[in-house]
């Protein structure tokens, strides 16, 4: 289908050998990129996993101990203790690259655990487990800061390693095989268009004689 | 703003503000909120539950991955299967798997 549209010249031959040889470095630097970036992936893949994982434990152990002070102390006490807390924990978010993918990072971050005296409602007034849950969502919110990066990263380099495969995918299986198909093609009509010249100006020469 | 924002329902909601967390909003309409969110960019943080993620639009869905400004972090079983489908298709190797066999 392709050679159809191809002319059989030298100049086009020469263009196709520079499309193949592009193609081909391409090719070997996506394949090397896409390497990278699976090790990349790899380096924080475990620690992601794991950091899932204990916020899925941590998160279920505080919502047993919201729903414990809740029943216990009732809505009205723990809403109240919620509102009274002062401390807002901040964090900065910047960016950095990872071969070649932007990716978060943590800039900043304010401490998030504070001692039962600092949180700002009532010692007195609150019961223990509305500062276990307090505590246990504090827990839960630094390791969201730290997920917030590391799954994050994940993601991008899950999405990168996806369109890298394609590319490499894409260049050794049809553009490469295509570009080749169509050299050889214009190599050998143009052996053939030599062939046939010879053999004219042989008939020529014989025809002279 | 260099903050973290809870979006959820109210018992989602509380437990991160008694963790001080101010900017917790009990949200019904999360996407339009979100999406509210996203184009002011005023978080650094973006808290929602996974079941809430679930019934987000797809195009909201790619965009919440997508964004980096803030960054949304869902909590939940659900994204955690997410991700694994995803290393699934890029990897070609379900990773999860492996590792629960050789646990």
């Amino acid at each position: 289908m392709v050679q159809r549209e191809v002319k059989p010249t030298r100049m086009e031959l020469i263009d196709i050998r520079k499309k193949i040889f592009l193609s081909e470095r391409g090719y070997k630097l996506l394949k090397m990129k896409r390497d990278g970036l699976v090790l990349e992936f790899f380096k924080i893949f475990s620690k992601a996993r794991d950091l899932r994982a204990e916020i899925i434990a941590l998160y279920k152990k505080a919502d047993e101990r919201l729903t414990i002070a809740r029943c216990i102390d009732g809505e009205t006490v723990v809403s109240s203790a919620a509102f009274a807390v002062g401390h807002n924990p901040t964090v900065v978010m910047g960016k950095k690259n990872v071969m070649g993918v932007v990716v978060p990072t943590t800039l900043e971050k304010s401490t998030v655990k504070r001692r039962v005296d600092r949180r700002g409602y009532g010692i007195i007034g609150a019961s223990v487990r509305v500062d276990e849950a307090a505590d246990a969502y504090e827990t839960i919110v630094e390791r969201i800061i730290l997920a917030a990066e590391l799954e994050t990263t994940l993601k991008r380099l899950i999405d990168e390693i996806e369109t890298t495969k394609r590319k490499v995918n894409a260049l050794e299986f049809k553009i490469i095989p295509e570009l080749k198909e169509i050299e050889a093609f214009i190599r050998l009509r143009l052996e053939e268009l030599e062939r046939e010249n010879v053999f004219r100006l042989k008939r020529i020469k014989h025809k002279s004689v | 703003m260099a903050g973290i924002v809870v979006l959820g329902d109210n018992a989602f909601v509380l437990g991160f503000r008694l963790a001080g967390i101010q900017d917790a909003f009990v949200e019904e309409h999360i996407e339009k909120r979100l999406a509210m969110l996203l184009n002011e960019k005023a978080a650094s943080i973006i808290v929602i539950h996974d079941t809430d993620y679930a019934m987000l639009s797809p195009a909201m869905k790619r965009r919440v991955n997508e964004t980096m400004e803030p960054v949304v972090v869902s909590i939940g079983k659900l994204d955690e299967e997410n991700i694994r489908e995803r290393i699934k298709r890029a990897i070609g190797i379900d990773l999860y798997k492996s590792e629960s066999r050789n646990v």
